[in-house]
């Protein structure tokens, strides 16, 4: 790589075409070069930059589909670095990418400004004049990609980043953590495990139930679906900058071991809570030294807090966490978020939105009790039935809602996709290819019945039918299922077919009931025919629709 | 937001220098259009997206989280007496609402549904489904708005695009009116990524589009039956339209402008009028018409539209000059607390607004908002209308101008530009022209002014400035800006001046 010339702090090497001339060049060269003179925020490279060589950190920033974020929330480089930034537009609107001065507003007031450019925006590409900027990518046209190659500030701090396209910033919005001396663990990742641990295990003897890169250099974890009973195993480089003393201070709920290039440094094992800090003094040459901490959680509080001290640095936490005594002003970080589950109390609860596993035209009903089902506009038939939790809505319900979104309980099964009603002219007919919506059905709606369930309406062939879908029992409990009744009040056509199971296996059980796939049971009425037949794939079980009674009730299940 | 803080800074100089005391009478909105921020209660989430008026002096307000409230109370000025009944929920983006025959029908994404309440107790019972007949794909971009009745009684849904560029799924990127039978029309092509659906006073249909691809700038758009709306991304639906719209329309072609293209597509219905973008607005939404008959103050038969980024509301004078629609936008009112979605004004002249920053970013700070716009019975010294004349417009105001400053040319300043009219998303102004207002002809009432501008040019943002002119007390208008949209130069004589 050239070493940076004057006034190439900032290199466009976009191998997209230029549309607007590169003009934000000048406009942030300045303001960055007055930042960089000012007091001790000096850059590396002026101070040492030509005795020694300056630590490089690339890092890819990509904007989401339809989301209106960056995949990279938050970033660390070391001050003075020289970072180079590989910024992609995978979103279908421009967006750009504008380095801040360190502010606790998260680049607000920048993105303030290029908001109030008016018209004149629309010619500069949305770049205020704004001391606050440090760099600019180009106003990104969906699907370009741009790198930027940016002289890190010596002074370390949080900077914020955004996208100045007026509206965007509230959203996209970053933050690139500028590390000095002892601040950071560099390449830090981290191996997840689940088991009812009551030591730090033997992690090689494990396999992780997932695994991942920890960006802004600290311990710490991302808690999803598990909360009790998992462990950590984290890895990364520490840099002493130089020879000396240094001390580790270590506290965890539950039990955490600290190693340094292979040696065991703190042990703070077994089952306890965070109030003791252990603490280490070491003599460490200058140079990277290889860490690795082992942790554990058994129940209750999950907690961890690491630092070190040493030549030219004063205690410098490690870790998300730091106990309420250690802490010095407050960090940056968006709050997790916990989910907005939705949960049917006295009455059921109807959910409009996509949901994965059924058309885009899916209705899901949460029962109270634990029972779920989706019923589907699209091919006019119950898509889903599972038990458990109902449905978490944050997907839909925060930022623009994009995607489908899985049913948040468990045991989910699909009876029988396509339409389910069908003329079969002879025994062998096989059923009909779906179609969406499949000829000859319009859907009409549903009403609530007196407990604010709906039953579904639809019509085939211009006959009213009604689908109505009652729980059955509680979700934990053995007779749990959905019974599902379909009526209709005209004379049906003869060799009409109501297709209630379809898998690769099924079989018939006691009592009237098949159970299929192993996955799920069903029980139609004993008063209608049933029939067992090879489909195109697998099995299907059909019930021919009778003349007399008017309706076909059948009964869902899970095998016990 | 900027105009506010200048008035700020004004009324601030005018304290400290008494020079500066005729500008402390810079006239502030909330003189004559007050706004009232509705109480919501803590447990409910009102991202409004629409709001129908309901017997009783109720009003209907359907959510993006797919609710619908009935909310008593909000008309009157005991806010603590407004109170919130769920009437439906689960709906999927309730963004049309209009109540007929004790139906309440809703616009929601995968239909126009019809609910009623069986039983008494405010809750709806029934859901009908009226008419699914358009596609979806899944992507979160094909919203659906719905109007409230037209003259036959049809509902006008218009359907997003996908995405900005392409229809995936059949009428994405269409209009359609649902008659009342349930039948769906495929009405218009060309729709892009609209915001709201609603009618002038005569009823004629008209929504907005939102900046983009094939639209240089947000605009105010009329909604033909046959019309094509200029973004071909769903042409290919014609043939499944069959004869209610005919044959696919020539192609635009990128990179040339509007005025150009719609006389190699004479299906294109150009642009009634331009929300120019960053300057009145960035993504306007819900339209209502004042049929108040003076209720709602001076502005009769004029348009009011949503902008769900700037959280404002525009005022739009429109007319028909051979055969199309063109006219003036012009600033309402500001300072609303989120990014406006739906809009309703009542026959009593109270305009209720609501919306959410959610996905988009809107000014105003709060996450949902619920207001209302009273008239407070005094006169703002406005332009009441411009419209185009042969050599120039004809400016009208609310009351008589200051005789001097109003024939003065020099209080007036124009711009024109236009848009390009592109694939690519959005547009620059392009082509500005400098026209020189050289006449300005006061009426004996002082009311109307002729301005002789040249040059016109067809197809041209016309924005006017009218910072020198003043009321007879030495006041200045309250929104000294007009942007005309000119289609169209209307024959008629010239200004006679000797």
């Amino acid at each position: 790589m050239t070493p940076p010339a004057a006034g190439q702090l900032f290199v466009d090497r976009s191998p997209a075409i230029i549309k607007h001339p590169p003009w934000t060049m000048q406009r942030i060269l300045f303001p960055l070069l007055a930042f960089l003179a000012a007091g001790s925020g000096s850059t590396l490279a002026q101070d040492e930059g030509e005795q020694r060589a300056r630590a490089e950190k690339t890092v890819a920033i990509r904007t989401l589909a339809a989301r209106m974020r960056y995949d990279v929330a938050e970033f660390s480089v070391p001050a003075g670095a020289r970072l180079r930034l590989v910024l992609e537009n995978a979103d279908a609107l421009p967006h750009n990418w504008v380095l801040c001065a360190p502010a606790e507003d998260r680049g607000m007031e920048v993105a303030q400004a290029a908001w109030e450019m008016g018209v004149l925006g629309l010619e500069r590409d949305w770049i205020p004049d704004h001391p606050g900027i440090l760099a600019a990518s180009r106003m990104l046209q969906p699907h370009e990609t741009q790198i930027l190659e940016i002289d890190v500030p010596g002074q370390t701090g949080v900077y914020p980043y955004v996208c100045t396209f007026p509206g965007h910033a509230m959203l996209m919005n970053g933050i690139m953590r500028v590390t000095g001396p002892g601040q950071g663990i560099a390449d830090l990742t981290y191996r997840f495990y689940l088991g009812a641990f009551e030591r730090v295990p033997d992690f090689d003897a494990l396999r992780p139930h997932r695994e991942g890169k920890l960006e802004d250099g600290l311990l710490g974890f991302r808690l999803d679906d598990y909360r009790e009973q998992f462990a950590v195993e984290f890895h990364g480089y520490l840099d002493a900058p130089q020879d000396g003393q240094y001390r580790f201070f270590l506290a965890s709920d539950d039990g955490a071991n600290l190693f340094l290039d292979g040696r065991k440094i703190i042990d703070n094992d077994g089952i306890h809570g965070s109030g003791a800090i252990r603490e280490r003094r070491l003599q460490l040459n200058k140079g990277r030294k290889e860490l690795r901490l082992g942790y554990f959680e058994a129940s209750g509080e999950e907690e961890l807090f690491l630092a070190w001290s040493g030549p030219g640095f004063e205690e410098t936490a490690l870790s998300e966490w730091v106990p309420a005594s250690r802490r010095r002003g407050e960090r940056v970080r968006d709050p997790v978020q916990p989910g907005i589950p939705l949960v049917p109390e006295d009455e059921p609860v109807v959910y409009r939105e996509f949901i994965q596993g059924a058309s885009p035209r899916g209705i899901a009903v949460g029962y109270p009790g634990g029972l779920n089902v989706v019923w589907d506009a699209g091919p006019m038939n119950l898509a889903l039935i599972w038990r458990g939790a109902f449905i978490d809505a944050q997907r839909h319900w925060t930022d623009r809602g994009a995607g489908f979104q899985p049913p948040l309980g468990y045991d989910v099964f699909s009876p029988a996709p396509g339409q389910p009603l069908a003329i079969l002219e002879r025994e062998d007919t096989p059923w009909p290819a779906a179609g969406n919506p499949p000829a000859g059905y319009r859907f009409r709606g549903y009403r609530l019945d007196g407990d604010r369930r709906p039953v579904f309406l639809f019509d085939w062939e211009g006959l009213r039918f009604e689908d109505e879908l009652e729980p059955r029992g509680m979700f934990s409990s053995p007779q749990a299922g959905v019974a599902r009744t379909l009526r209709w009040k005209e004379e049906p056509p003869p060799k009409l077919f109501f297709r209630v199971a379809w898998g690769s296996a099924i079989t018939p059980g006691e009592g009237g009931k098949y159970l299929v796939d192993e996955r799920f049971t069903v029980t139609p009425d004993p008063a209608l025919k049933a029939v067992l037949r090879q489909a195109a794939e697998g099995q299907e079980l059909l019930l021919q629709l009778s003349e007399t009674t008017r309706l076909a009730p059948v009964t869902y299940g899970w095998p016990q | 937001m900027t105009r506010k803080r200048a008035t700020c800074l004004l009324l601030a100089f005018g304290m400290l220098s008494p020079l500066a005391a005729s500008e402390s009478k810079a006239p502030v909105e909330a003189e004559y259009y007050p706004v009232t921020t509705l109480p919501v209660p803590p447990e409910i989430v009102l991202e409004v997206g629409a709001i129908e008026l309901l017997p009783g002096d109720r009003l209907a307000v359907g959510t993006r989280r797919g609710d619908i409230y009935l909310v008593d109370g909000a008309m009157g000025d005991d806010l603590g007496a407004v109170s919130y009944v769920k009437f439906a929920e689960g709906l999927h983006e309730v963004l049309g609402l209009a109540w007929r025959d004790g139906w309440l029908y809703a616009t929601i994404r995968q239909e126009v549904v019809r609910i009623r309440d069986e039983d008494g107790d405010d809750r709806g019972d029934l859901f009908e489904s009226v008419s699914d007949a358009w596609g979806l794909s899944g992507d979160y971009h094909e919203y659906a708005f719905g109007s409230r009745f037209d003259r036959e009684g049809n509902l006008w849904v218009v359907l997003c695009l996908t995405g900005s560029f392409t229809s995936e799924a059949p009428y994405r990127g269409w209009a359609l009116r649902v008659t009342p039978d349930g039948r769906a029309i495929p009405s218009s092509s060309g729709i892009r990524s609209p915001g709201g659906v609603g009618f002038d006073c005569e009823g004629e249909v008209f929504y907005t589009d939102n900046q983009g691809p094939w639209n240089g700038s947000s605009s105010l758009k009329h909604l033909r039956p046959g019309s094509f709306q200029g973004h071909p991304g769903g042409n290919r639906w014609y043939d499944r339209a069959g004869e209610a719209m005919g044959p696919r329309p020539a192609e635009p072609k990128s990179g040339s402008r509007i005025a150009a293209e719609r006389v190699r597509v004479p299906e294109y219905i150009p642009t009634a009028v331009f929300l120019p973008h960053a300057r009145l607005g960035q993504s306007p939404t819900g339209i209502a018409c004042d049929d108040t008959k003076g209720k709602f103050g001076p502005f009769r038969n004029q348009l009011f539209i949503g902008d769900q980024t700037y959280s404002n509301v525009t005022r739009v004078y429109l007319e028909k000059i051979n055969g199309v629609y063109q006219g003036a936008a012009i600033p309402f009112v500001e300072g609303f607390q989120s990014g406006l979605i739906g809009v309703r004004l009542t026959p009593e002249g109270q305009l209720f607004v609501g919306g959410s920053d959610r996905g988009w970013g809107a000014r105003g700070g709060k996450p949902f908002n619920f207001e209302r716009i009273d008239w407070t019975g005094r006169i703002p010294f406005e332009v009441l209308a411009m419209r185009a004349t042969a050599d120039g417009f004809e400016i009208e105001f609310t009351e008589p101008a200051d005789a001097a400053t109003a024939a003065d040319p020099a209080s007036y300043r124009m711009e024109a530009f236009t848009y390009i009219f592109r694939s690519d998303y959005g547009s620059p102004e392009v082509d500005q022209k400098e026209p020189v207002v050289s006449v300005a002809m006061v009426s004996e009432d002082g009311k109307t002014v002729r301005l002789r501008v040249e040059p016109l040019t067809l197809g041209h943002v016309h924005g006017l400035h009218l910072d020198g002119v003043r009321s007879p007390d030495g006041r200045p208008l309250l929104h000294p800006e007009a942007w005309y949209t000119l289609n169209e130069i209307p024959v008629g004589e010239d200004l006679n001046v000797r």
